[in-house]
């Protein structure tokens, strides 16, 4: 078989044993790898309603035959369980350097039950693996940790995902941190880990994999590394990486303002690409094979008002989003020292700064006061106490305590008024994209089966181009669509599109690279999909493959007791109209579009239109016809 | 028959539409009505080798809602076209 290395690796962290599983092929041409492998071992390997911190929640991390291709996108992996924060399925995509590591190592997914008895780490090295003690690295800060396990096997090449003391704290989004500044960031994949003591994955392997086609993959890399220099959208994009959201959304009034209040900040020209990358950097940093490098590397020697280490990265646009004007900072130093802390402790920003901005709100309202949390004012525009409690978060320490449970179960704390300020969904913290200037992520956000997310789907814009992009007219988009509108396309929209951002979660590529609107198209990722693997993949497979995702993700949380109740926004959204001038003054989410839409987005999808739960016959279309009997017992 | 151009409005260009030259903002005269309006503005864009892949506004309105409502609507001196190029994700 080829791209694969045919082997998926089992731990028992409770009984600190192994089982190698070698596939079938048909297996592997099903479930792929990356996000569908995770759904699968999740369904097949748990009962219902388990609590997320009990050793009965199963750990899958996933990659696929493309990973370790030499080809700009492939560097990616993905970490699915039943995440801490919503109750429900997650998976979470990292990028960097770990994943083709894993594939050198010698596997295509870890799967990990169970809890250690005390602190350990998993080595795997060519093919061998074992369970090491961590006792001495817990505690221990993300750049510790790496260097120490680094000198313990005497290697700098080992690639290390670990937690951080957020994960150990059990923060309900703490992440996983690879090479210090890539992340799995949402969710509380952290905390799963934290709660197994499992404190780290470090792999290092010389196998390289056999692909199908290497011809094809050296055109295509060669393709994308000249289309990143000659083309301008690619060449900026290069330079100031997702930065640029700032200059996209804030025209329109939608950059995330004052806890979600507001659309556009007086102070958002501080925040843009251009001011960033003059302040805060010397060059773009990148992942494993990838010419688009599109990470913000902080340059050295930044020591003033804030010491910050490189070694950690610089925030991207939803750290400059969440934790920026928000909470009405404009300050990138501030905001970089966040997002430091964040990667040191291994916490999701987009939470930290949902959550942050949340509280900063119920002290403006008068709801929390200075005696609630120990002295520390914590308010709008105030970059020392974002700083302050973003460190006594990861700590978990005094008001910080709270602060890491996120906005769902800290607004329950403090009663109606508070709640009804809080935003999320599923309990999980909004991304730094507005429903009030996209229209249809009011619906992938209520929708989406692990809480908002933004790059699960396409975006509204796509389809606002007049004519509207080659791309997007192959899925059968022909009409211009206002980016703000909610409407029986965006429906569609949705749904076509989670189909296709599932599959690529599920080979585990970039969507900066594969995408429409990517240097590569979804073809050209088939195409790499039979240069690995020798199939004759289609896109057709392609887009079942997503939806086969989906679906198990859905039945899933259906068995969790999750459906059309949960698929609801915020009442701020549909009741507080934006304050800001411009274009979005005065904005809300029409209530009755969007309630009309979710129903239009079920019945696309083949779902019950009440309750948005995966019918047997859908099930038994894509092969599921197992989910079916486990979600009916 | 085209209205005559003598109204000078402001087209705001964002991201990398403003080209080499870094130039936001430039001033076109079109002509009076919108639907002649919109159709020269684009015009001028596409003489600036802009790709056609890009959101247009007039005065914060999505241009395409706007000639649904208004096709008729009267120009007004330094009417705003905000164009934003079209990226689907961050």
């Amino acid at each position: 078989m080829k791209g694969y290395t045919g082997k998926i690796l089992h731990v028992d962290l409770s009984k600190g044993t192994f089982d190698v599983e070698e596939p079938d092929e048909i297996f592997y041409r099903k479930y792929v790898g990356g996000a569908c492998l995770g759904a699968y071992y999740l369904l097949k390997g748990m009962g219902a309603r388990i609590d997320p911190f009990s050793p009965e929640n199963m750990f899958v991390v996933s990659i696929s035959s493309i990973t370790g291709a030499p080809i700009s996108g492939n560097a990616r992996h993905c970490v699915t369980t039943k995440s801490p924060l919503t109750g429900t399925i997650a998976s979470s995509e990292g990028g960097g350097f770990w994943g083709p590591e894993l594939k050198f190592a010698g596997f295509d997914a870890i799967v990990i039950a169970g809890k250690a008895e005390k602190p350990v780490y998993l080595w795997i090295h060519d093919g061998k693996y074992e369970l090491r003690d961590a006792s001495h690295l817990w505690g221990k800060m993300t750049g510790d940790v790496q260097d120490a396990i680094r000198n313990e096997l005497g290697d700098e090449k080992i690639m290390v995902a670990q937690i951080g003391p957020a994960g150990e704290n059990k923060v309900l989004y703490a992440g996983i941190a690879n090479e210090l500044k890539h992340f799995n960031g949402r969710n509380g994949m952290g905390a799963v880990m934290g709660s197994k003591n499992l404190k780290a994955i470090a792999v290092r392997g010389t196998q390289k994999p056999e692909f199908h086609d290497t011809e094809i993959i050296k055109k295509m890399a060669k393709y994308f590394a000249d289309q990143v220099k000659q083309n301008d959208f690619y060449s900026l994009f290069r330079l100031h990486g997702t930065t640029l959201n700032v200059e996209w959304n804030a025209p329109a009034g939608g950059l995330p303002t004052k806890n979600w209040t507001a659309g556009n900040f007086e102070q958002e020209d501080k925040l843009r690409g251009e001011t960033y990358y003059k302040e805060m950097m010397d060059k773009p940093g990148t992942c494993w094979a990838c010419a688009q490098q599109c990470k913000r590397d902080l340059k050295a020697g930044i020591t003033k008002p804030y010491t910050i280490d490189p070694r950690y990265g610089g925030p991207e646009y939803e750290t400059i989003g969440m934790c920026g004007s928000n909470l009405l900072i404009a300050d990138l130093h501030a905001i970089s020292r966040t997002n430091e802390i964040a990667s040191q402790y291994g916490m999701d920003t987009i939470s930290l700064g949902g959550t942050i901005g949340f509280v900063m709100e119920c002290f403006e309202k008068g709801i929390l006061t200075a005696e609630d949390t120990g002295g520390l004012e914590v308010r709008f525009g105030d970059s020392e106490a974002l700083v302050t409690l973003a460190e006594l978060t990861g700590k978990r320490e005094g008001f910080g305590d709270l602060v890491a449970d996120g906005t769902y179960r800290l607004a329950k704390k403090l009663g109606p008024e508070a709640e009804r300020i809080a935003v999320h969904v599923k309990g999980k913290e909004f991304p730094a994209h507005m429903p009030h200037t996209k229209g249809m992520l009011a619906l992938a956000y209520a929708c989406n089966s692990f809480g908002p997310d933004h790059v699960s789907s396409e975006h509204d814009p796509c389809i606002a181009g007049d004519p509207v992009d080659e791309n997007l007219q192959g899925f059968g988009f022909y009409e211009t669509v206002d980016p703000v509108e909610l409407n029986f396309e965006k429906s569609k929209l949705l749904a076509y599109s989670q189909r296709y951002y599932s599959a690529i979660d599920s080979f585990s590529v970039c969507g900066f690279c594969f995408n429409t609107w990517s240097i590569l198209s979804l073809s050209d990722l088939v195409a790499i999909v039979n240069a690995t693997t020798g199939w004759k993949y289609t896109l057709v497979e392609l887009m079942l493959l997503g939806e086969r995702r989906l679906n198990m993700m859905r039945a899933f949380n259906q068995r969790e007791g999750f459906d059309a109740k949960d698929d609801m926004l915020p009442e701020r959204l549909f009741e507080d109209g934006l304050t800001n001038d411009g274009p979005s003054a005065g904005r809300t989410v029409d209530r009755e579009k969007f309630l009309t839409s979710r129903k239009y987005y079920y019945g696309i999808n083949g779902w019950d239109l009440e309750t948005g739960n995966p019918t047997e016959i859908k099930l038994r279309e894509l092969g599921l016809g197992w989910v079916a009997e486990l979600v009916n017992t | 028959m085209q209205s005559a151009n003598n109204t000078n409005v402001y087209i705001d260009l964002y991201g990398m539409l403003k080209g080499s030259s870094g130039k936001k903002r430039h001033v076109l005269a079109v002509s009076s009505v919108l639907k002649d309006a919109v159709k020269e503005v684009r015009e001028y864009l596409g003489s600036l080798n802009i790709p056609s892949s890009y959101i247009l506004y007039v005065n914060d309105t999505f241009v395409k809602s706007a000639l649904e409502r208004h096709s008729d609507y009267l120009m007004s001196e330094g009417d705003v076209f905000k164009v934003i190029p079209i990226v689907s994700g961050g």
